[in-house]
């Protein structure tokens, strides 16, 4: 890799590239592996970046492509040796609790409430919340991401915040349950 | 109880309070472990077995002994003690009508006469392929004289579409009976799909209107999703047999009542979307699905649009693109029923199950179009499994072909 463009883009995207796989991946390890992976591709296809897309939303549709490899791969090991694979049991496979970023953990409870919420929902729309709300990327730029049209985007969204909503009122009404206050 | 504390706005004011997590290597160490790693997988790549060729090489052998005398072929019984050693004659010179565009039925098989331009088809042997992780059933370009395709679809394990699969049935079937035989063959579970709605419902035909007739138990398909995929899984299948119409009953007479779509007698058959999708079940079946799974309703008018959507990332639920980013299409001709596809310079192909799914996929999407044959030009190397690259290629007949 030329080493002047992989320091420039390390130092305009490399934090927010590992931020964005660390949320999607939720353990440090493989984020800081799969990082690798992202810069090793985009080795491979840097001279046929066209510049349609900005250079942050190519990289973005990159690492979204080598999170996704990775989920399907783990989802393949997990079928091989642990039996038929769940859906709903994706974050148990994946989710390694004990790694749970620091950062999270010293965070007020509403923050570990929704980054375990977010867990729950599906991986495209988890994505697409981390694209939107944690990067700050347009609906446009989201949409270039995902490889989805604006309006799906816009639908996906609303959805998610709705499902989102649902979980965190689901496990507030739990919570109470449990502690005998309703 | 108390009121939920949580509404839209909370929760993307939340969002936006995600603390940075941030990764400790410092530039240069990351730098080290990048280069680190890209040698490994160079190493890697440079001492890995060519898995390919023992099946390549055992393929090349049937179809020389297959030309010598095609009769062998037909006593020829395979060892089927698993997926790489599956193999069947595929190798007669049987082909379609040529007035056929996007109809690939089963009944319109008939010989091919010696033509100025044969396509090269001597190595055109079926067979599954295993590769790592993934298995690819390869499919077919030329249907064995003795034998009838039979595509059925089936719903992916996430609903999100339905997925081809295809069997070579004995010729003097009916179209039906040979549909219930690929059904009762072909195994959704090994191959990580659904099981078509088709296995539970009765089947029967009405040649004289080319109408598949469905008699299907009341209240068995439920919910939207069940009937769309459902309806989507008739749709294809019967157009890959080459019926016009379906027909639906229930408990013997006519018309079923939908619980979403409302009581329906009848169906004219359309054609499956077109553009060709890749599907990585979590059985590790690597498969090739009509249409093109990018959320954004594309609809490719030409051969060129579909390679063009093709090569896009279409990632979601196992699905993704056929084409690789590291292949690039110059330009792409037609010329009556042959098309022509120029690779740009700079294009890498490999002899691997992954570039053997690339080109059937860009072979179906050449079907799909109403071509016959394609020729490519300036490929990077002259032969992908089976497929020879400097002679013109007869275009895909059915996808993901299975055999007992």
């Amino acid at each position: 890799m030329v080493e002047h463009i992989f320091n420039r883009l390390y130092v305009d995207y490399h934090q927010s590239l590992y931020q964005f796989l660390i949320y999607m991946l939720r353990d440090r390890d493989t984020a800081e592996e799969l990082v690798q992976d992202v810069y090793i591709k985009v080795m491979h296809s840097y001279d046929k970046f066209k510049g349609d897309s900005s250079e942050k939303t190519w990289l973005f549709s990159i690492a979204r492509n080598v999170a996704i490899d990775h989920i399907r791969k783990s989802k393949r090991q997990n079928k091989t040796f642990f039996g038929v694979f769940n859906v709903d049991d994706r974050k148990d496979q994946l989710v390694h609790p004990d790694r749970l970023p620091d950062e999270i953990l010293e965070q007020n409870e509403s923050v570990r409430q929704l980054y375990a919420a977010l867990e729950q929902c599906k991986t495209e729309h988890r994505e697409l919340i981390l694209l939107r709300y944690i990067h700050g990327f347009s609906i446009r730029e989201s949409a270039s991401i995902m490889g989805w049209t604006e309006g799906k985007v816009k639908t996906v969204q609303h959805r998610t915040l709705k499902t989102l909503k649902g979980i965190l009122d689901d496990s507030k009404k739990e919570e109470e349950l449990s502690n005998g206050t309703i | 109880m108390g009121q939920s504390k949580w509404n839209e706005e909370k929760i993307i004011q939340t969002l936006r309070e995600f603390p940075k997590v941030e990764d400790s290597r410092s530039k240069e160490e990351l730098f080290d472990q990048i280069q680190n790693k890209m040698g490994q997988e160079e190493t890697e790549k440079k001492s890995k077995p060519f898995r390919f060729m023992p099946v390549l090489a055992a393929a090349c052998i049937l179809a020389i002994a297959a030309i010598i005398s095609p009769t062998i072929m037909d006593q020829f019984d395979l060892p089927k003690d698993g997926v790489s050693q599956e193999n069947e004659s595929a190798l007669s010179t049987s082909t379609k009508s040529p007035n056929e565009k996007d109809t690939p039925t089963s009944e319109q098989v008939e010989p091919a006469g010696p033509t100025e331009e044969a396509p090269d088809t001597s190595e055109v042997v079926p067979f599954a392929q295993v590769e790592e992780e993934y298995k690819y059933h390869v499919g077919i370009t030329e249907i064995p004289e003795d034998k009838q395709v039979v595509t059925a679809y089936y719903p992916d394990q996430e609903a999100m579409g339905v997925v081809p699969v295809s069997f070579l049935a004995e010729k003097g079937l009916s179209r039906v009976e040979a549909l219930e035989e690929a059904l009762s063959t072909i195994s959704d579970e090994e191959l990580g799909l659904s099981e078509s709605g088709l296995s539970s419902v009765n089947l029967s035909e009405n040649p004289n209107a080319n109408t598949l007739v469905l008699d299907i138990k009341p209240g068995s398909i439920q919910g939207s999703t069940g009937e769309r995929i459902f309806v989507q899984t008739v749709q294809n299948t019967a157009f890959s047999l080459g019926y016009e119409t379906i027909a639906f009953m229930s408990a013997g007479k006519p018309g079923y009542e939908f619980s979403h779509f409302g009581p329906m007698e009848s169906m004219e058959v359309s054609a499956p979307e077109k553009g060709v999708s890749a599907l990585l079940t979590n059985t590790g079946t690597l498969l090739l699905v009509n249409g093109l799974q990018l959320n954004g309703n594309v609809e490719p008018e030409t051969l060129e649009d579909a390679l063009h959507w093709m090569s896009k990332d279409m990632e979601g639920f196992g699905y993704q693109e056929t084409i690789p980013e590291n292949v690039f299409f110059k330009e792409i001709s037609e010329d009556g029923k042959k098309v022509t596809i120029e690779f740009s310079e700079g294009t890498t192909l490999e002899d691997n199950m992954k570039y053997v799914a690339m080109l059937e996929s860009i072979l179906m999407a050449a079907h799909q179009f109403g071509y016959e044959q394609v020729d490519f030009i300036n490929a990077p190397i002259e032969q992908i499994g089976p497929y020879h690259l400097s002679g013109t290629l007869p275009v895909l007949k059915a996808p993901n072909v299975i055999r007992p």
